[in-house]
């Protein structure tokens, strides 16, 4: 018959019973001393010295057990046993209610979603508890949504809660709610307790490899816990077929997360098929960008089981600023993942700073005339990109912080160190926190570089931000017929993939007779995105802390005899090098579940107040101290939108995560591989077995109540035994 | 308000003490009963009516023209001896004047009173053993060296009364007379009641003054208290005072009943003297004792 506590840390209190020795010995240390004459008549006699001392010892131990038996009701006391059963009957037990919010329980079925028939079931579940019952009702997501948060005795405040409910969104971490749960129950006081999750018997999130090794993870904690809850899992959707046939949008994706105002931007997204056997009718996607139509995408009708169909269209932004465009599927049975959004920045041209190695002030011509050419051709009268050219020597710190313009939020987004040879202490430390703001750099090593200098100030082992090794400079410029070329099988990269096709004047063409051999031996991070004939890299790129680095092994300004300014595929590739290192910060508008959104305003703005949308469309203000603007409660996929003080908005997306749209069901197997870790669950797929089983007769009788009498009859005592002394005192 | 002769001892010694009670307490006492008529002339004192006439000084009716009655101090061959206990105990003092000096006071006046009569007063002071001993006189000097004697001594030693009384009362007290005892008598009761015995046996007058103090009586104690015996260094006894008060006052009470009761079978004079008492109490005491008829 073993005894548990419900809270075994109060044990520790047991060190109390300490006190009365401690404060008896004490005060045995403290007497005063008397003189006395009549020693005669304080000697007591052998009878009278034991009772005194046995007196003392009794009222000790009364008191020490007083303090014990108090900090075991403390601690909750039970025991457990099966024969106890038969004469319990079925004691109070604290419930916690978890409700599977994923998206996966909008699957409407005959009218009904799962969602639906569990809200049924927990109405149903909180009518058969007992008043004196304690209940807990969370909603699980990847965070948890409180609906009753902790252990309430009022069903009918519990069932009215339930009411406000939020509709099932994103995906589920349910050991995450389970250890919830159990923290939930282990504030309460009863030896019963039980978690019941209500849910679709979907696979993923349940029993997917990820999630069953955060199982194992969490069975030490339950194993740990004294009175380990019941937990139960009904299916409310038992019935849903195997083999369900849904489309899911996948999250867009880019090649220009920052855009030029006019510029034509190509959106992807992929659509799953999933289930389902034999023809699908073909369906449509609407596209829309900032709420307003922008156009419509032909979903064929195919065949094909589980295949994945991707999809692109093409956008001009007519004004700068932030912009949501939003991918709509045709409603089908699981609605939550027929919709994807994408938050894009569009500015009227990309600020990028050009450094130019060339240390004369004003010379007639530069060598990154070409790269400024290429990017803000001066015929062009709303060039994509707003360049400004300063040599090394005047380039410092304040030049990464200030508008390149008159207008403001022109702050360089890219630095192109065009053939420099070294830097100075100051312009690397400005270059490092430059990258710590998520801003790219472009480095092009040419005739100017002191590789050595490269090497072990900037490179420093693979532990600095530039992405390679400069080891030496290899072939001959007078050397053209053995000049080395891009090998386009290896652009892979989103910066060079639109070059993969080979065509006369692409990126194949190009020639290099002379250039820096690379090498990124020895670091982790670096990675080449296009490579030469002669396998050595031609670009590397090198994430540096929040910002993106890409290193060019030629010098791109038409020396060396490299023929690559000439031809057409050179604007298209710095440009695509540029966007591709000014979309660093668009990760600050497409976020991840609980990444915490910041919002910088353009304009200088007071600090006050600002206004914020929530996907589930409850807007607040919110009080703003300083800038950046910080809101981490951004577990909740869908559109955030943040207006500033004029009302214009800015938008954060956090996508919904594509794999809830796996609606297989789990297997007897993946319900073994969970037991194996939770060996206290069992799964119920008819709610009235899970009635019946939460009416079982208890196993586990607390003992509060003889605890409470037994220390009421040693208060009585203590008083009694106490009073008595005085009184004999008192003569 | 009670007067403090520890007070007074700052200013003039033991001697001071004793002559400001008694005198404080003869005038109280206005007419000594004690003057009588004998050979020693003592005063004169105007006549009344009712005076022998055979007492009435002629010459001095000559000389003055008015009566005179010539008074004589009464002669007595009343032996005293004051058996004063020095023992440790008797050190013990709580708030009030220690056992022993209260015992000194007493010892003083009685001496000064006993003197004043022409009493012989005899003095030993003894623990243990036998610490000083004054054969009785009946003169003013001796008064001086019974205070001298009484003043010069400190309590300390064990307390064995009883053999030494039996010594006292076999050897020494040989002629019949008074034996005023000052003493806690914290001995064994019964060798103590046998030695009293004694001294009643050689048909002395016993006067028992038993000197205790207000917390003897009343065990007022609270705290945990450690108690050292006065006669043994040695002998400590850690109590919770609460816890043993009532058998304490038992067995003290016990013990004064059966000395009072074994002195009173004896027909000795008991009297339980607290140190928190007047002095003058004692000096009324042995008065009415001596005004008693033998």
């Amino acid at each position: 018959m073993p005894l548990g506590f419900l809270h075994a840390a109060m044990l520790f209190g047991l060190i109390t019973v300490l006190i009365p020795p401690i404060i008896h010995f004490l005060s045995r240390r403290r007497y005063q001393v008397v003189d006395w004459g009549a020693m005669q008549f304080l000697r007591l006699s052998d009878r009278r010295r034991q009772r005194v001392a046995f007196e003392d010892w009794l009222l000790m131990l009364l008191r020490m057990a007083l303090l014990a038996v108090i900090v075991l009701l403390l601690a909750a006391p039970f025991i457990s046993h099966s024969a106890l059963a038969r004469w319990s009957g079925r004691g109070p037990r604290d419930v916690v209610i978890l409700i599977d919010g994923s998206y996966s329980m909008g699957f409407r079925r005959d009218d009904q979603s799962a969602h639906d028939r569990a809200l049924n079931q927990v109405r149903r579940l909180v009518q058969e508890l007992r008043p004196g019952d304690g209940v807990a009702i969370l909603q699980a997501k990847r965070h948890i949504v409180p609906i009753v948060p902790s252990l309430s005795t009022d069903l009918s405040k519990a069932l009215t809660a339930l009411e406000a409910i939020p509709a099932p969104s994103g995906s589920v971490d349910w050991p995450h709610a389970i250890q919830t749960a159990a923290d939930i129950l282990a504030q309460g006081q009863r030896a019963e307790r039980d978690i019941i999750i209500l849910s679709d018997g979907q696979r993923y999130s349940w029993a997917d490899d990820s999630t069953l090794l955060r199982w194992e993870l969490l069975a030490p904690r339950f194993s740990q816990q004294a009175t380990s809850p019941r937990i139960w899992y009904a299916n409310v959707d038992a019935d849903r077929p195997a083999d369900v046939t849904n489309d899911s949008l996948q999250p867009i994706r880019t090649n220009r997360p920052v855009a030029a105002v006019n510029r034509e931007v190509t959106f992807r997204a992929t659509v799953t098929r999933h289930g389902g056997k034999g023809d699908r009718a073909a369906r449509q996607i609407r596209v829309k960008v900032d709420g307003r139509p922008a156009g419509e995408i032909a979903l064929p009708a195919l065949g094909d089981d589980r295949e994945q169909i991707p999809i692109s269209f093409t956008h001009r932004f007519a004004t700068p600023g932030s912009h949501l465009v939003t991918l709509t599927l045709d409603d089908d049975p699981l609605p939550g993942d027929n919709q994807q959004h994408f938050a894009i920045e569009v500015v009227r041209a990309l600020p990028v700073l050009l450094v130019d190695g060339d240390e004369r002030p004003n010379p007639p011509t530069r060598g990154s005339d070409f790269l400024r050419d290429a990017l803000a051709p001066r015929r062009d009268p709303n060039p994509a990109l707003l360049v400004r050219v300063i040599p090394i020597t005047a380039f410092d710190e304040s030049y990464l912080n200030r508008d390149l313009s008159d207008e403001p939020g022109t702050v360089p987004r890219v630095v192109v160190l065009c053939n420099v040879a070294q830097l100075s202490a100051h312009q690397q430390e400005a270059i490092e926190r430059y990258l710590a703001e998520r801003s790219g750099v472009f480095v092009t090593c040419g005739s100017r570089t002191d590789a050595a200098f490269f090497n072990d100030q900037m490179f420093r082992n693979a532990q600095g931000w530039l992405p390679a090794r400069l080891v030496e400079t290899a072939g001959d410029e007078d050397d053209l017929p053995r000049a080395s070329r891009p090998v386009p099988a290896s652009f892979f990269h989103p910066a060079v993939e639109i070059f993969r096709d080979v065509g006369i004047g692409g990126l194949a063409d190009a020639l290099f007779p002379k250039y820096w051999r690379l090498s990124i031996t020895g670091t982790n991070s670096s990675v080449p995105i296009a490579m030469l004939t002669g396998g050595d890299p031609f670009l590397v790129e090198k994430p540096y802390q929040s910002g993106r680095v890409i290193l060019s092994a030629v010098p791109l300004d038409g020396s060396w005899r490299s023929n690559l300014t000439e031809l057409p595929a050179f604007v298209p590739l710095v440009h695509e090098v540029i966007f591709y290192l000014a979309g660093g910060r668009a990760g600050e508008r497409n976020l991840s579940p609980g990444q915490p959104l910041r919002f910088q305003p353009l304009h200088d703005s007071p600090w006050g107040e600002l206004r914020l949308r929530r996907p589930d469309g409850i807007e607040s203000v919110l009080p703003v101290e300083n800038w950046p603007f910080v809101y981490d409660d951004t577990h909740e996929p869908g559109v955030y939108i943040v207006f500033d003080r004029r009302d214009n908005p800015t938008y954060f997306v956090v996508p919904t995560d594509s794999r809830e749209s796996q609606l297989a069901p789990m297997s007897d197997e993946d319900r073994s591989k969970v037991a194996k870790w939770l060996p206290q669950i069992r799964y119920v797929t008819d709610i009235q077995d899970l009635v019946a089983g939460l009416m079982e007769r208890t196993h586990n009788v607390e003992l509060w109540l003889p605890a409470l009498l037994l220390a009421c009859a040693l208060v009585f005592a203590e008083v009694a035994f106490t009073r008595r002394l005085a009184q004999r005192r008192a003569v | 308000m009670n007067f403090d002769p520890s007070e007074l001892r700052k200013y003039g010694g033991l001697t001071m003490v004793a002559r400001t009670l008694v005198e404080g307490f003869l005038t109280g006492v206005h007419k000594s009963p004690y003057k009588g008529f004998s050979v020693e002339f003592a005063e004169h004192r105007q006549y009344y009516p009712g005076d022998e006439i055979r007492h009435v000084d002629w010459r001095v009716y000559g000389k003055t023209d008015r009566y005179y009655v010539k008074e004589y101090e009464e002669e007595t061959n009343l032996k005293a001896y004051l058996l004063i206990d020095a023992s440790g105990s008797m050190a013990y003092r709580g708030d009030h004047p220690s056992k022993f000096q209260y015992a000194q006071y007493v010892a003083a006046s009685l001496a000064y009173l006993m003197l004043h009569q022409r009493d012989a007063v005899g003095l030993i002071i003894h623990d243990t053993q036998l610490r000083q001993m004054l054969p009785a006189r009946a003169n003013t000097k001796h008064l001086l060296r019974l205070i001298r004697t009484l003043e010069n001594t400190q309590p300390g030693g064990e307390t064995a009364l009883a053999p030494l009384w039996h010594d006292l009362a076999g050897h020494q007290f040989r002629r019949r007379g008074m034996v005023v005892i000052l003493s806690d008598c914290f001995d064994d009761l019964d060798r103590l009641l046998k030695a009293l015995r004694h001294f009643r046996h050689r048909r002395h007058e016993v006067i028992l003054f038993h000197v205790l103090a207000p917390e003897e009586i009343e065990f007022p104690f609270q705290r945990l208290t450690q108690f050292r015996s006065l006669e043994q260094s040695r002998d400590r006894l850690l109590v919770d005072p609460y816890r043993i008060r009532r058998e304490y006052l038992e067995r003290f009470e016990e013990f004064c009943r059966r000395l009072r009761e074994g002195a009173g079978q004896m027909q000795i004079d008991y009297h339980r003297m607290c140190t928190n008492e007047p002095v003058e109490r004692a000096l009324g005491i042995y008065l009415s004792r001596r005004q008693r008829p033998r």
